[in-house]
């Protein structure tokens, strides 16, 4: 067998394992991975009650629930709000990864389903870090003759990481399989209505292109940021601040085609700057894209065969290159950029016929 | 926006630069506040000089639907207007243009707005 690192060897392993469990390769429906999701929460919850049951008589109030970096208490929960606390923790991921599994789980309209696989094993794989320390918590507590002597090593933390990977390697096997993965280019798209272009005549189509969704998130962290320097000092909002202004500045994009071909860039131009030479493009059109659904979220994407500026849903030009793959951009009008775009690459290669487009 | 340059037409460059602008403030595809291309930047996409495009954006910054501000570029003049007025002034122009096919002076033009100012 080839050398494997030991994190793919794990995967390796996983992998194989699954093969022999789950011979019946049958898509996994919806309904059932949202309890799949569910399932180990609710098990380590129940797993948690049991040994802070069997243990709460030897448990000092308040119990110790906060480490320094020593290892020392230094934070302090009272015995009767622990077990809240606690399940709490445990079943808010849970319902979140459930939910975001219901909800990018199934087949909709005009859209394919996300791989769940991956959500799966990273909802197992995070059960099993967070009850290990809650664990160790109750036991280091019990075995403490105060709340201010409990110790917890980095032993704990080694633990929890070991248990994860267990955990998420049984979230990989109890996954099922994915419905095959539709072929992510939906085919050459409508052709843009033509556009016809005199030999002399010089164009350009410009337009900027923005995300509401962004600007907001962006002014809110700001905000936060603010907030948090005024209670908390500078230090800490700088962690506001930074993907605050980084969201601001790619919440607005200017999109341009002209003679040199496609370029995507901050709105008064400068860098950086994506370009894309008229020579590589095959031909242009304009779809709708979904943010999520088709790529996974916004921003820049890049997937092997397509990539892409997606700062919203909606509107795009698809750039078709001559390597095959695709790039696209989400921006209004972008029927008129697709058709400006090909009547350029139809100019460009009959002055040029004999050009091999460098 | 999109622009299309035509040198065969009697038409400046600039001018038509600025059409196309003024079609694009109008139709609501350049918005109320919204910065235009860069000068030279828009120059360079359509092959002309960068004093051409600057002439156009003047011709524009005259009719008040954009403002030019040293360091921030072009933006839109903003509030709701702007397309109103770019619409407006698409209709001067074209008023102009017929007038002048018409042969009518300065005076005859001006004069003919003021009758049609008069009207209630």
């Amino acid at each position: 067998m080839r050398f494997l690192p030991r994190g793919e060897l794990f995967y390796y392993y996983a992998n194989n394992l699954e093969v022999m469990v789950n011979v019946s390769a049958q898509p996994s429906s919806v309904r059932r991975r949202v309890v799949v999701v569910l399932a180990p929460y609710l098990v380590f919850s129940a797993v948690f009650l049991a040994v802070f049951g069997s243990l709460r008589s030897r448990l000092p109030d308040p119990v110790a629930t906060h480490f320094g970096t020593a290892g020392r208490a230094d934070g302090f929960t009272s015995l009767a709000a622990l077990p809240y606390v606690a399940v709490a923790l445990l079943l808010i991921p849970g319902v979140v990864l459930a939910a975001c599994v219901g909800a990018f789980g199934a087949e909709r309209a005009g859209a394919k389903s996300l791989p769940m696989r991956p959500l799966v094993t990273l909802a197992y794989g995070l059960a099993g870090f967070v009850v290990v320390p809650f664990l160790a918590l109750v036991v280091g507590n019990a075995r403490a003759d105060a709340a201010e002597d409990v110790r917890l090593s980095l032993m704990t933390l080694a633990e929890a990481l070991a248990a994860a990977a267990v955990s998420a390697g049984l979230g990989l096997l109890l996954a099922g399989k994915d419905a095959p993965a539709p072929p992510r280019s939906t085919g050459p798209g409508p052709l843009a209505p033509g556009l016809e272009l005199g030999p002399r005549e010089s164009a350009a189509w410009t337009r900027t292109t923005g995300s509401r969704a962004l600007a907001v998130t962006g002014a809110a962290l700001l905000a936060l940021g603010a907030v948090v320097a005024v209670a908390a000092g500078w230090g800490w909002s700088l962690s506001f601040l930074i993907p605050g202004v980084m969201f601001l500045l790619c919440c607005r994009l200017r999109v341009t085609v002209d003679r040199h071909g496609l370029s995507a860039g901050l709105p008064w131009g400068g860098l950086p700057r994506i370009r894309i030479p008229l020579a590589r493009v095959e031909r242009a059109s304009s779809r709708d894209v979904r943010a999520l659904a088709d790529f996974g979220g916004w921003g820049y994407r890049v997937h092997p065969g397509s990539s892409g500026l997606v700062l919203r849903s909606g509107e795009a030009l698809v750039a078709h290159l001559t390597t095959g793959s695709e790039f696209t951009v989400t921006v209004d009008d972008s029927a008129t950029a697709a058709a400006l775009l090909n009547a350029l690459i139809a100019r460009d290669r009959e002055n040029a016929p004999t050009g091999q487009g460098g | 926006m999109l622009l299309r340059l035509d040198p065969a037409s009697p038409l400046p460059l600039g001018d038509q630069i600025a059409a196309a602008v003024r079609g694009a403030i109008a139709d609501g595809s350049i918005g109320p506040g919204e910065r235009l291309p860069a000068a030279r930047a828009l120059a360079d996409s359509l092959a002309v000089n960068v004093h051409t495009v600057l002439r156009g954006y003047q011709r524009l910054r005259e009719e008040g639907l954009i403002e030019l501000r040293r360091g921030r570029g072009a933006v839109v003049t903003a509030g709701d207007t702007a397309p109103g007025r770019a619409r407006l002034m698409e209709g001067v122009r074209r008023l102009v243009t017929e007038s002048r096919a018409l042969g009518l002076s300065e005076e005859q033009v001006v004069a003919l707005v003021r009758t049609g100012l008069a009207d209630r």
